[in-house]
């Protein structure tokens, strides 16, 4: 049994202007311990994908139409408010995207993490809850003796390490990353990403990373998922997908990147821009864009073709299992 | 360093509760306006709760003999139509207007405040149903609801707290409203409930904190618009009566003997005037001494 199996999860954000489709009939697997990047462009649903697993999608206007969520064997879109609050922060940890407002202003970053124990963890007393604390900061590299300091006296890198010490305090075995280096300049993007990495092997923690850097996706993921206007067109190993990219959108995203080992003097950038996900086209949602889209691109949506195993790529091209 | 760690680990929680009430008083003492406000305050507080040992002579007593004196030795600020001391009876005073302001204060910051948050965590129907309520109840001048309140409730000490205390109600829904609003669309509150945080404990823990600058700012100048609307409600005759002496009611009866006997009217005025100021300038300093994104 897989540690998380999402099966045809739709999410539509329903509204007076009309129903943005936000995630549309995504399928993903993870195993214990393995790390999966979510990569797309920002308004593909990733981070609405995240925010699902955690049930945290605000409703109204966001609704989970359909699909179920399986973690450890239990859907969790069906589960109760109080059930799915003991999985949140015990079970299934998130880091938010921007360590500036992650943490709340006027409690001391050992308090926060020192919740978060007490929270999940029945009977423990403060004085072991704020022992725990002390060790996670130590763990993330952090002095103990700062846990009675607040947020602001900490720099942005070190407001992510504490903000990593609070999703890991209770050893979730799922931990879902919605961009947690965007906010960070480059060097600092990398110590946490060492940093996440080493404690993903040290606690076997599932991970879910989700990001637009395909860099970091390289850097620290085993699978990779590529998401457009709420679809996963590409999915498969790290090495499937960087070295037999299949999908056109998924060509175009490599195609945009500057590669070392190349002169070039201008980038190729995708044409277009993507779909309002309350308007999407006929079709294939990519098919506007596509170099390689012939008439039944913009009627028929692709289904999803095994192209090795492990590998799905849910484009046209590829029907009948041969090569474009 | 092992042995420093420990005793980090062990007295943290003690150690930092109390640095952190001294980082605000730190604070709090560099705002000089703030300290001679608190200073006044303090004292007007001590002068009520000891009040029998400070004053010479009794609030209700009078002596008709000794109408009208102005202020001198024996009487320093004089005494009014009845031969009463006027320094007594404003001592005596603060006890009141104190009280009334404290009261009616708590009760319209618990009940405007958790009305206010309520609305606003859960927004929509909920949200327009308590706002439009209290948006009604605004609409009449907060002195005239307090007046009206009074005058159906009948006139004493209790029910001019609760009248002033009811009618400040709408402003600290607003208040509350305004920044949890503000407050709940803030990443932490998400991390938080991401955490597996209650909606109680969202709420009391990671919201209201963060709400509390612009509450104290509000709750002390209130304490001060309480006394002075008490001080109203007395003046017209539907708070509190007489013999209690009230700033208010002391003001009224010194309003007929204006043009002949001054101090009457100009002390029980300077009360006023004296403990709102001081009121309005403590609560900047503490909103001030609270943010901690001020500390340095």
């Amino acid at each position: 049994m897989s540690l998380l199996d999402i099966k045809n999860l739709h999410v539509h954000y329903i509204t007076d202007d009309g129903t943005v489709k936000a995630v549309n009939g995504i399928d993903l697997t993870l195993e214990e311990g393995e790390t999966l990047g979510l990569v797309g462009e920002t308004g593909a649903g990733k981070t609405t994908t995240a925010l699902s697993i955690m049930r945290l999608i605000p409703d109204p206007p966001g609704k989970i139409v359909d699909g179920q969520i399986f973690f450890k064997g239990q859907d969790l879109s069906t589960l109760g408010t109080i059930a799915m609050r003991k999985i949140r922060g015990d079970q299934i940890a998130m880091i938010f995207q921007d360590p500036m407002t992650a943490l709340n202003p006027v409690i001391p970053v050992g308090d926060q993490i020192a919740e978060v124990v007490k929270l999940h963890t029945d009977g423990i007393s403060m004085a072991d809850a704020v022992k725990r604390a002390a060790d996670m900061l130590e763990i993330v590299g952090i002095d103990s003796g700062r846990m009675g300091e607040y947020p602001h006296q900490f720099s942005g890198g070190m407001k992510q390490r504490v903000v990593i010490a609070i999703a890991l305090a209770c050893n979730p075995e799922l931990l879902i990353a919605d961009e947690p280096t965007t906010a960070l300049d480059v060097t600092i993007q990398a110590q946490v990403l060492e940093l996440m990495n080493g404690l993903k092997q040290k606690f076997n923690t599932a991970m879910i990373m989700i990001t637009h850097d395909l860099g970091v996706v390289a850097e620290i993921c085993d699978k990779v998922a590529i998401m457009y206007a709420g679809s996963i067109v590409e999915s498969g190993s790290l090495r499937q997908i960087f070295k037999d990219t299949r999908h056109p959108y998924t060509k175009g995203l490599f195609a945009s990147i500057p590669d070392l080992n190349h002169k070039i003097h201008r980038l190729t950038p995708i044409d277009g821009l993507m779909p309002d996900p309350a308007n999407l086209p006929e079709g294939c949602a990519f098919s506007p864009r596509c170099p390689h889209a012939t008439d039944i691109c913009h009627k028929e949506a692709p289904e999803k073709i095994e192209v090795e195993p492990g590998h799905i790529v849910c484009c046209h091209l590829f029907r009948k299992g041969g090569e474009e | 360093m092992a042995n420093n760690k420990n005793n980090g680990q062990t007295s943290a929680p003690t150690v930092k509760k109390r640095s952190q009430l001294q980082e605000m008083w730190r604070r709090l003492k560099k705002n000089k306006p703030a300290v001679v406000g608190m200073c006044i305050i303090i004292a007007i507080a001590l002068m009520a709760i000891f009040a029998p040992y400070v004053t010479p002579y009794d609030y209700a007593k009078q002596d008709l003999k000794a109408t009208f004196i102005k202020p001198c030795a024996e009487h320093i600020m004089g005494t009014d139509n009845f031969g009463r001391d006027i320094y007594t009876r404003i001592v005596y005073g603060a006890r009141i207007s104190l009280a009334i302001g404290l009261v009616s204060v708590t009760i319209g910051c618990l009940v405007g405040g958790s009305l206010g948050a309520i609305a606003a965590y859960y927004g929509g129907k909920v949200d327009n149903g308590i706002m439009r309520t209290l948006d009604v109840i605004n609409s009449i001048p907060s002195l005239l609801l307090a007046i009206s309140l009074s005058a159906s409730l009948g006139t004493g000490l209790g029910n001019a707290m609760m009248a002033v205390g009811f009618s400040s109600i709408p402003t600290y829904a607003r208040i509350v409203r305004a920044s949890v609003m503000s407050v709940k669309g803030e990443e932490y509150v998400e991390a938080a409930i991401s955490l597996g945080a209650s909606t109680k404990r969202v709420i009391l823990r990671h919201i209201i904190p963060n709400c509390l600058a612009p509450l104290i700012v509000q709750t002390s100048m209130r304490v001060a618009g309480a006394i002075i609307t008490a001080a109203s409600l007395s003046f017209i005759g539907l708070g509190v009566q007489p013999p209690t002496p009230e700033w208010g009611s002391m003001l009224s009866t010194g309003r007929q003997y204006i043009r002949t006997h001054w101090h009457m009217i100009i002390f029980p005025g300077l009360a006023i005037m004296v403990t709102v100021t001081s009121l309005n300038l403590f609560g900047d300093g503490v909103r001030d001494a609270l943010d901690p994104r001020l500390k340095q």
